[in-house]
């Protein structure tokens, strides 16, 4: 019945609020990736005042408004930017914790993270153990779990419900991380810019240019 | 084991048992120590013919064809190393053909052509080399780390190489086709084993080879050093979580720093499904109102008419309990009827109680579900006003939506 169901799931999904990237919405990623199919997408967003951006790191695809017209689109953002900023602490929590379980790797979009990994590391140290629980008690993670094992299980189920972890196999121990994670490191660079955090860590990240 | 394998093991235990013997002979002009000359170890090594004496009185040398072998592996060890094993190569190659030369010089022309042989063959073993060389890092380029799990060793690791292949570099700089015709001067023997083992034209090739994956290595190098900025960042961040009480980011940001992150408030959705019979109908009905309660945290009640049978084909329902979605269906049956409606002025009677843009969505929406011969039916119009920002861009207003039979 549906000629184009690429395109309807693709502005459908758009519209939902959700963040296309390859691992939670592979089909529709590589459908809006190609520019033709993003032109159309978009012509037809605009004509509702929304339109499709991507990721600096180009991972994910999502919908905004073009312009704040009415004061229920100024309110329903600014509700948002609330929200973004709430949920940001227990984030970044999150990504400190995560820096010890996978010895110095933030997390990106496409990494696969694994329940087992975060298990070993609350058997091997306190330190991860007194984060997962300062985490389960915080904003998105909050959980009533008492074991540092029930608590991993649940700030994953809770990653996962917010769109930044997508399962894959059938194991339900392995996720993918998804282009939801590109939006906390945009964040995080406005902040640290904000903050002037990153005038002394940004000289290393200069070396390999200067090679 | 048969009796030529058992031959060999004998041999090579002879070998081994006797290594430093025969590498003392190796690195002296092939002839063994004063010490050991008369020894039942020379006289054990000469019956298994890995030395031999030029006559019976003779002073006993270590077999050439085992000093070929050690020359051979002590040549693979060294090309294995850095850079400095091509430099290595070629310098030898250089002594060689200074001895070349000075036999040459003084007529000796058999030892002239011994050494031009060796000369081809250091020359084979040095494109060999090179190609080698560049396959290796190109190998470890391509895997990108990924034996490494930790940041700061890849970064470590990197940075190693990346000195490594600066090194080989400045090597083949140094050894380039001018160094190679350098070399060769004007001898027509030493032109045509250069050529023939195209040695210019593979270092060339090496040079870009090597000079694409140190382009590579300082991408990755670059990346690396990003990633840990974030990582210093957030642990950064972090800590002023944790120390300052109360510390939000939010206290110095706007929505307006960061709005091109924030997205465009969802709108409802709607849509089509077909259902083969009623057991697939209510289990849609079902889903659709899961689907409805997580999307946009509406649940349909449960005395609300869920379907709609549409009337036409038998196997075919259409779920309609989305109201905007039915007065959008009831606004294209009026252009079938009258040939051409405007969807504002539809908008008010339908009662949708969505807003106009979303109504004014839908209606495009609509269309742009129906297949392409029914699409070819309708045709929109749009009027369009320009956007209050002054931006050059164009809202739609309003929609004129026509019918027309082909």
């Amino acid at each position: 019945m549906i000629s184009e169901p690429m395109f309807r799931d693709t502005v459908e999904t758009l519209l939902a609020g959700k963040a296309v990237c390859e691992y939670a919405f592979e089909d529709l990623f590589h459908y809006l990736s190609k520019k033709p199919q993003h032109d159309k997408v978009n012509a037809h967003l605009n004509q509702i005042g929304r339109k499709v951006m991507q990721t600096r790191d180009g991972s994910a695809f999502y919908c905004v408004f073009t312009h704040l017209n009415s004061k229920q689109e100024q309110s329903s953002v600014q509700k948002q930017f609330e929200e973004m900023i709430r949920s940001f602490e227990p984030l970044v929590g999150w990504l400190g914790l995560s820096l010890s379980v996978t010895r110095g790797n933030p997390i990106k979009p496409g990494d696969e993270v694994k329940l087992s990994t975060y298990h070993a590391a609350i058997e091997d140290g306190g330190p991860v153990r007194e984060e997962l629980a300062r985490l389960s008690g915080m904003g998105m993670f909050s959980n009533n779990q008492s074991t540092p094992k029930g608590q991993v299980d649940a700030v994953f189920k809770k990653l996962a419900d917010a769109g930044f972890l997508v399962l894959r196999g059938n194991s339900g121990a392995k996720y993918v991380a998804t282009g939801r994670w590109a939006f906390v490191y945009e964040l995080l660079d406005i902040i640290a810019a904000k903050e002037q955090l990153d005038e002394d860590v940004s000289s290393d990240a200069q070396q390999g240019i200067l090679i | 084991m048969n009796e030529q394998e058992r031959a060999a093991v004998e041999l090579l235990s002879l070998v081994g048992k006797h290594a430093r013997l025969i590498a003392s002979a190796y690195f002296n002009e092939r002839t063994f120590p004063d010490d050991e000359k008369g020894g039942q170890i020379i006289e054990r090594l000469i019956r298994a013919r890995l030395a031999r004496r030029n006559d019976e009185h003779g002073e006993p040398r270590l077999n050439s064809a085992l000093a070929s072998l050690i020359d051979h592996g002590l040549k693979n060890a060294r090309r294995l190393q850095s850079g400095s094993g091509l430099e290595l190569m070629l310098k030898e190659i250089e002594e060689k053909i200074d001895s070349y030369r000075a036999a040459r010089a003084a007529n000796a022309q058999d030892d002239a052509l011994g050494i031009l042989r060796t000369i081809e063959e250091d020359a084979g073993d040095l494109v060999e080399a090179l190609h080698e060389t560049a396959q290796t890092i190109w190998r470890q380029v391509d895997r990108e780390f990924s034996w490494i799990t930790s940041l700061e060793l890849k970064i470590h690791e990197n940075k190693k190489i990346i000195d490594r292949v600066k090194g080989l570099l400045g090597a083949l700089d140094d050894l380039g086709p001018l160094a190679i015709n350098h070399l060769a001067g004007k001898d027509p023997a030493l032109i045509n084993i250069f050529h023939r083992a195209r040695l210019s034209h593979v270092m060339a090739e090496c040079r870009n080879d090597i000079s694409d994956a140190l382009d590579r290595l300082s991408q990755m190098l670059f990346a690396f050093n990003e990633t840990r900025k974030q990582g210093r960042l957030i642990q950064k961040l972090n800590a002023m979580y944790q120390n300052s009480t109360g510390y939000l980011p939010g206290d110095r940001l706007e929505a307006g720093d960061v709005a091109h992150l924030l997205f465009a408030e969802p709108l409802p959705l709607f849509g089509t499904i077909d259902v083969e019979d009623d057991r697939q109908l209510s289990l849609a009905t079902e889903l659709l109102k899961g689907l409805r309660k997580t999307a946009i945290g509406v649940e349909i009640q449960d005395d609300a008419p869920p379907v709609d049978a549409s009337g036409g084909s038998p196997a075919e329902y259409m779920l309609t309990e989305n109201p905007t979605h039915a007065a959008v269906d009831a606004l294209f049956c009026k252009a079938i009827d009258e040939g051409s409606v405007r969807a504002m002025d539809e908008y008010d009677a339908s009662r949708c109680g969505c807003a106009s843009d979303v109504w004014l969505h839908s209606v495009i929406g609509y269309r742009e579900g129906l297949d392409s011969q029914k699409r070819q039916l309708f045709q929109l119009r749009f009027d369009e006003a320009p956007d209050s920002s002054f931006s050059g861009v164009f809202n739609v207003a309003d929609i004129e939506l026509n019918f027309t039979l082909p």
